[in-house]
This record gives C-alpha cells, structure tokens and sequence, in this order.
C-alpha cells in the first residue's frame, strides 16, 4: 500500500534521519529529525506500534506473545520476556516471510521508549543474512547498511532488464568493509542503534577460527578453512558456516550495554536457516565441522537470550531443520501456506521439544498473507502486517545477484576500496 | 418429541443441567443468552462437584456433562485422570466412610476439599473459559438490538441444536452402557453392536480407532465387560477411551456448527502487528 509521504526537501530517503546523518555524515544529527524507524513508517504507510492491540478482547485472537516477542527489556516490566527472544517463522514460499522479515525490522528498530512506559530504548541493531541469490532486502535499501568482507571480489550481476547495472554502493544507504567477525561485531556495535544491517559473510572466515578458540564453552573441534587456503580433500568451508562464527562473537564477545548505558540488543534474521543447520547434519573435516557447529550453537541459544542477541530463523519446513537446534526456539510463528498451525491434543504436530500448544483448531491456514500466528507453549496470538510496497515515484532497485569472493567471476571489483575498477 | 424433552424426561444428570436453560426456569431477559445460561449450567456443575459424588459411574456421566457444558474444551486426558485415579476418585467421592473404604490413606476432608478446588481451578475453570471465550465471538450472532427478551426460551445447549443433539445422544449411549436410562442393560452381540453404532455416530471421527474395533469382538473385554460386568473396567475404558473421543467430538460441533461464522471474525479481529 504506497501513501504520499516525501523524503525531506533535498535528500533522499533515509539520508536526513537520526540513524542515516550519522552513519553518512558522521557527525550528530539534528534532535528534531525522524529516525529511520519513523521514516519507513511513513514512506511505507506503517503506524507506530501499539502493544495493546494485543490485550484480549472479545472476538479477538490475540495475547502479548507477538509484543513479548519483539519489545525486549533487561528486566520484565511491560513485557513477560526478558532480554532475547528466539523465534522460528514456518512458511511456504509465497506465504510472506520476506515482507514479514522487513516488517519485523521495522519493528524491532522502534525506539520504543517514546511511546511505552519502559525505561530503556529497545531500538535495536537487526542484523540480516545477506545470500547472494537473494535481493529481496533492496524494498528497504534507503535504510539499510550492507556490510561486506573487504577485500573480497564482489560482483553485482542485474537479474531482470539487462540494460541496467549496478554498482555495489547503489545497493545501500550506505556500504561498510570489515576485515574479520570481530572487526564487523565492532564497528555494529559503535554505530547508531536502531539501524538495519544486511551482511554477507566473509568466505575467508578471518578472525573464525579465533573466536571459536577464545570462546568459552566450545568442547568441539572445528577448523573452518578459507576459500584462499581449502581443505586439500574437501575444499573450502560453505560460507553459510560463517552465520555461526558471527553468532558466536555475538553471543561470546558482544557488548551488553552501549556508551550510554543502554542496553545493546541485536536481533538477528537468518533466512533458509536449513542451509546452516540441516537435519541430521555431516561432521569432522569432511562434513565441514556443520555437525559440531549446530551442537555448538545449540549450547549457545541458552546463552544468547542472557546477552540481549534475538535470532529469527526463516524455513520452508520446520523438520528440516537440525531438531536439536529448532528445539531452542521458544516462540514460533506460523504463516498462511495452506497448513494448519499446531493444535492442542494432536501431539505429532507439536513443534519437536514442545509438550503443549494452546490453540484448539487450526487458525491459520484459510488467511492470505498479511497474517501470522505467533506462538509460545502457553499463549497464541494472531497479528497482521501490511504489504510494504514502494512508492511510486521511487521505483524499486531490479532484482540482483550479489556474489562474493571466488564466485564472483568475471571479477568486477576488489571489496574496501582496492578495487581492480577503481 | 425433541431430543432435549426425551432426555430431560430420563431424569438423567445431564437433564438436569441442561433444564437451567429450558422453559419456565424463569431467567430474566439478555443480549447474550448463550452466556447467561452457560454460566449458569457450568456454575451447577462446580456445586456437584464440590458435594461430591455418590459412585465412580456418578461422577463419569458429571465429567461428560461437563464436558458438554464445556463445548468440549476439556482436556482429553482430564476423564482419564479423574476418574482411573484412585486418590482423586476417592477425593470425589461425597462421604469419608467412602473414601476410607476404598483405599489405605484416603484423603482427608480437607484433603479431598482442595482436590476438589484444585480440578475446578486447573481443569474445569479454564475450560469453561475457553468455552465462553469462543462461544462469545459468536454471541452477537444471537444478539437482537434490544436484547433477547425470554432466554428461558433457549431450548439448546449454547443456542446449538448440533452440539445438543450430539450431547444428549452421547450421554444416553454413556447411560445404555450401564443399563441406565430407558434402556435396557446390553446382553447380546446384536445389541453391543448396536450399542457401538450409537457411540461411533456421535463420535465420528473415532471410528477407526482401535478400541471400537475390540469393543465389538465376543473374545474382548469390552464384550464380557459390556454384557455382564458393567462395572470399575468399563468405567475405566469409557474414561480413557469414549470420553476423550466424546469430548473431541462435542469441540467440532460446537466448532464446525452454522451457528458460527468463524472465519469472518476472526479476519476482523487480527491485530496489528
């Protein structure tokens, strides 16, 4: 749905708020200007977040699971959830889980304190998995930081029309080059909270191999090998195994409280989380250590609730998944797709690890997307969202292909600035 | 004559529960009857629960009317607990000579008086709940401007002729089982069968599983129980077996009624996220 919002005379979208002047300027903003949350409210037509939608009333199907899931407090006031919550979104292709992850972002980037009564600003650092066949993250590009490994070969190919080309810096408000896990934990955290980040992992897994030694509570032994320096037997680590080193930093070396004491949260969206932690995943040197990985990350969800890390994991089907790993999640949200929502008394649909569900019938499954069922082993609760369309007078990047490192052939460019096109 | 009259005129427990909504109680006027009456129902079954019950089979046709009452938001494992528990059955029971008889170690009166609180609190309260809450999502449909003027003319449970006639025809095939009501007590292959018939039709969905399979065979317990026994071993299996599936079976048609345009409240009542 496009309304007739205007970016501020004389700039883009995103470029004259809180969060954008910093990151572009790097100096203070004006007080009075918009975050980015409240500019993409506006340019999407969004209204400001009201948990109390969410208070059952007659004739809804509605609890503060899905405000618990996204309003994050050290200490539990408003909510019933403290700190970090992790949730798992179940939906077939077509069913929205895209626009609902974008959404989310916007929600989760609110600075929540302006408008509930809870001490502390619960805007957030959202932090998006960056794959390289996937553009779908360019709906919210005026807002978004990409975040890319330096010194990597990137390459930017146009899916659709092919008379169009792209460079890696039209993609984003703004493009960051880390040099190491530890480097891009960093630099996120010392950037303004309430900021969109889509990362592509580094295929050279600088500064991996360290956090997984330094890190307490790793019993496991795992040796990720760089694309420049393969396995001889089995080739390089899938990059996809690098989401594990950045939850770990996260989870092990992040920061709790930002410079003005308040409290760092950082939500984490993995899309296809099956291409992380697969059922029943391969071990050792010739599985690519993805076995010792999801055991790890196993153990490290009962830590990252404590640190204020959220994760939302994205699947098509959940049994997919690494049951030991999608047994961590304790809020789930199911979308329309034609299959019916867990349902109580029917144990076999039970998410795996769950004893209960609370919904009594299927809820779900007759909607259109714009709808989803949020849902926790006691409560339940329906929500919508809208359908986050462009504006018309600010048409949308073409679908791209952004591969990094050896995949990107045809070498367009070195990433940080020592580009062969420079 | 309707099956709601039929049953009341067997006297049953049912009966009873179901007369607080029929003609001449009395009931002043409401904009949502449904719940009025439901609230009602469900109140006098917390008072017989709270004095007790005489026998085990008293208690197993209070739980299916409760389950009724419920619309069948009870949980399927409730019967089973209540009634095949020796402690809780015992706390259920209306008088300490009993409980003392029946086992060692019998719950004290105040014992069995917070058992008693216990299941209304746990079990009976939420379900209840639920079933007002669902049941409310609908109440408009039953809602006339200036109110319904006669409740005391509800003649269904919960203004669903559906969920009644399953109810009552439930509770009578509860009460054949045993010989009770205006039938007689099963004594042939033709009549168990017919019997079984009667149970399979308001329980639809329960026709594969395996205890109505057994039920029907003459070498089974069920057969021997059904035909002569008709005592502690049929309760049992009608608490964890019938009942659940009665219960499930109630939840539908109170669901899956005409009475219920389900889909489009709920669609106008998705909060934004």
């Amino acid at each position: 749905m496009s309304n007739n919002a205007t970016a501020p005379p004389g700039y883009e979208w995103g470029e004259r708020t809180k969060q954008g002047w910093r990151a572009l300027k790097g100096y203070a903003p004006e007080k009075d200007w918009k975050t980015d949350a409240e500019e993409m409210r506006s340019y999407f037509g969004i209204s400001r977040f009201d948990p109390t939608d969410f208070d059952q009333r007659d004739g809804r199907i509605a609890s503060w699971i899905y405000p618990d899931m996204l309003i994050h407090e050290w200490d539990s006031k408003l909510t019933t959830r403290e700190r970090g919550v992790s949730t798992l979104v179940r939906g077939k292709r077509g069913s929205g889980k895209t626009t609902l992850r974008d959404y989310l972002a916007i929600r989760l980037i609110e600075d929540d304190s302006k408008n509930l009564d809870i001490d502390c600003p619960n805007d957030e650092r959202v932090v998006i998995r960056g794959r390289p066949d996937s553009s779908d993250w360019r709906r919210i590009n005026h807002w978004t930081t990409l975040w890319l490994p330096s010194g990597c070969n990137a390459r930017v190919d146009v899916r659709a029309r092919s008379d169009d080309t792209l460079s890696v810096d039209d993609l984003a408000r703004d493009v960051v080059y880390y040099d190491g896990v530890m480097d891009l934990l960093r630099q996120i955290e010392e950037r303004p909270s309430g900021t969109i980040n889509v990362v592509y992992p580094d295929p050279e897994f600088r500064e991996c191999q360290e956090v997984i030694e330094q890190a307490s509570g790793v019993p496991y032994e795992i040796e990720v090998f760089p694309e420049s320096e393969p396995h001889e037997d089995y080739g390089a680590t899938p990059t996809s195994s690098w989401w594990f080193c950045f939850l770990l930093a996260r989870s092990s070396f992040g920061k709790l409280w930002d410079d003005d004491d308040n409290p760092m949260w950082m939500t984490v969206q993995l899309d296809e989380i099956v291409e992380l932690a697969p059922e029943n995943p391969p071990g050792g040197p010739k599985g690519h250590y993805t076995w010792e990985f999801v055991q790890m990350l196993t153990e490290m969800m009962i830590d990252t609730r404590k640190v204020g890390l959220s994760i939302i994991g994205y699947c098509h089907f959940t049994s997919d998944v690494a049951s030991v790993w999608r047994k961590q999640f304790n809020v789930r949200i199911s979308m329309p797709d034609d299959r019916p929502n867990p349902i109580a008394g029917r144990s076999s649909t039970f998410p795996a690890g769950w004893d209960s569900v609370k919904m009594e019938q299927d809820l779900i499954s007759h909607h259109n997307p714009g709808v989803g069922l949020c849902y926790s082993e006691s409560k339940f609760s329906k929500f919508s969202w809208d359908e986050m369309a462009r504006q018309d007078s600010d048409p949308e990047l073409p679908p791209f292909r952004l591969e990094i490192g050896k995949s990107a052939d045809n070498r367009t460019f070195q990433t940080g600035g020592t580009s062969a096109d420079d | 004559m309707t099956a709601h009259e039929r049953h009341l005129s067997e006297g049953s427990h049912m009966g009873q529960v179901l007369d607080i909504g029929a003609p001449n109680s009395g009931r002043p006027e409401s904009h949502t009857p449904t719940l009025s009456v439901l609230e009602e129902q469900q109140r006098s079954l917390r008072k017989s629960l709270r004095e007790g019950f005489s026998t085990r089979r008293e208690l197993l046709y209070w739980s299916h009317t409760a389950a009724a009452v419920s619309v069948g938001m009870v949980g399927s494992e409730w019967f089973r607990s209540l009634i095949n528990d020796r402690w809780t059955f015992a706390a259920l029971l209306d008088s300490q000579t009993k409980r003392e008889r029946l086992m060692d170690n019998a719950p004290s009166v105040e014992l069995a008086k917070g058992e008693r609180t216990r299941i209304i609190q746990d079990d009976l309260s939420p379900a209840f709940q639920r079933a007002l809450r669902v049941l409310r999502r609908q109440a408009t449909d039953y809602t006339e401007s200036d109110g319904v003027a006669d409740i005391d003319r509800q003649k269904y449970l919960a203004l669903r002729p559906r969920l009644h006639e399953r109810a009552v025809n439930q509770h009578s095939a509860l009460r054949w089982a045993f010989g009770d009501g205006r039938h007689d007590p099963i004594q042939s292959r033709e009549e168990a069968i017919e019997w079984l018939d009667k149970v399979a039709a308001t329980c639809p969905d329960s026709k594969n599983d395996e205890w109505v399979q057994q039920s029907i065979s003459p070498l089974g317990d069920w057969w021997s129980s059904l035909t002569s026994d008709r005592g502690a071993w049929l309760e049992s299996q009608l608490a964890a077996k019938v009942l659940p599936a009665m219960n499930v079976s109630l939840r539908q048609a109170a669901l899956e009624g005409s009475e219920m345009p389900q889909k489009a409240t709920e669609d106008d009542g998705v909060p934004t996220g």
